[in-house]
């Protein structure tokens, strides 16, 4: 089961994606595997929630969360810090690790939009725990990371939620459905 | 918090829902020496919190729906006793007194393609806009309002086109209500809180600035901090 906690109407519908409000996080299914957080979620309520997501983790879950985090919203969460520079001509996103999320998208179709830089990152994740992988980066900030961490695993874009590119016309719309795919896979 | 306790109750409630780009910006805020009193609309919601004596109000932008509906008419209330409401774009008005909101589409490109958003900022005497630069009130906006014609519009947009009707970006209503109804489509707490766009740190920082009793220092953004 995958579940898109939502802060208003759901930011996107897709087949098996059940949308349920930030607020009732308790209400969250054992069955769910695949958990997606967006950017507006309410992080100091989370947080207060903490033991919810590590029980997620710690049951094998995968947790995609996007925008900044600043909470301690599961056990060990990194914390988001602005990148040296938010000038425009610097937020190029940088290929570190390939992933099968990312696969065959073009960084540059993530760099901007209409010509309009900062909607993917403008900054990221620098302190990161052992054996984190490292799959994007703005500058030397770290905006797509993927952690093993309390028995599950964890997918931090630190900015505008994956699932805005979803109508994108480039090759960036095919993140939404391979995170899909990757969150998913392996399941019976 | 530890230390010394500080008396907040006369400050300027922030009325926020704990989304990060709020909390940034509170963090902003403190480090700018702006002094508010934080109040998540959850809380005010459960009753866990009050605008009871607070004259001051900032109504953060994206406010959760499902609670802004909710807590929409207590902020309002501030204005009828007296106050002074701020509330900041991407929350239903339904509840601000004789104000129609319109959603829009978003010309975010407008100024990397040098084409005309239609937005004019108008010169008035209100007092907020001795807060802000031009710059500060013409950068982007997610709708468009009709407001009573008593109400001070201090940014207009015109129709350009089918998806972007005419109407009020940011206004000021000194006469529904006995106190203060300022209103915008803009989000500058999403925006200066995600670490983006000039304009709406400028804007962020004039109209608290305003709310907060300081002088006017039009041009000054709010500085973003570590994170």
């Amino acid at each position: 089961m995958i579940t898109l906690l939502t802060a208003g109407p759901p930011a996107f519908t897709a087949e098996g994606v059940e949308p349920l409000d930030v607020y009732d996080i308790d209400a969250l299914e054992p069955a769910c595997r695949l958990l997606l957080i967006g950017m507006h979620a309410d992080q100091v309520f989370l947080e207060s929630r903490r033991e919810v997501l590590d029980a997620f983790l710690a049951r094998g879950g995968t947790l995609v969360i996007g925008g900044h985090l600043l909470r301690q919203v599961f056990t060990g969460a990194p914390r988001w810090r602005r990148a040296e520079s938010t000038a425009q001509a610097d937020l190029v996103v940088l290929g570190v690790h390939a992933h099968p999320v990312w696969e065959g998208v073009d960084p540059r179709d993530l760099s901007s939009r209409r010509g309009v830089s900062g909607f993917y990152g403008r900054g990221g994740y620098p302190d990161l725990p052992e054996g984190a992988t490292i799959i994007n980066r703005i500058q030397y900030m770290p905006v797509d990371v993927e952690l093993r961490t309390g028995g599950g695993r964890v997918l931090l874009h630190g900015g505008n939620d994956l699932w805005t590119y979803r109508s994108e016309g480039n090759t960036a719309e095919r993140l939404l459905p391979q995170l899909l795919r990757w969150g998913t896979e392996g399941w019976t | 918090m530890t230390g010394v306790a500080m008396d907040t109750s006369g400050l300027p409630v922030f009325l926020h829902d704990g989304a990060f780009y709020q909390l940034a910006t509170l963090d902003d805020l403190a480090e700018a020496g702006l002094r508010v009193r934080p109040v998540h609309v959850r809380d005010l919601v459960l009753g866990e919190d009050t605008l009871e004596g607070a004259d001051r109000l900032f109504v953060a932008d994206r406010l959760h729906p499902g609670l802004w509906t909710r807590a929409a008419e207590s902020c309002v209330d501030v204005a009828r006793r007296g106050g002074t409401v701020f509330v900041s774009g991407e929350n239903a008005l339904d509840a601000v007194p004789g104000v129609e909101l319109t959603r829009t589409g978003t010309n975010f490109w407008w100024w990397r393609t040098g084409e005309d958003p239609g937005i004019d900022v108008l010169e008035t005497g209100e007092e907020l806009q001795r807060h802000l630069v031009p710059r500060a009130q013409r950068w982007h906006f997610h709708g468009v309002m009709e407001v009573p014609d008593h109400t001070e519009v201090l940014a207009h947009h015109r129709e350009t086109g089918p998806e972007w009707p005419a109407g009020a970006l940011l206004a000021v209503d000194r006469a529904s209500t006995a106190g203060v109804i300022a209103v915008t489509t803009m989000d500058p707490v999403y925006h200066h809180g995600s670490r983006f766009m000039p304009g709406a740190s400028l804007l962020l920082h004039g109209v608290m600035r305003w709310l907060c009793g300081a002088e006017p220092r039009p041009g000054e953004k709010l500085a973003h901090g570590s994170r």
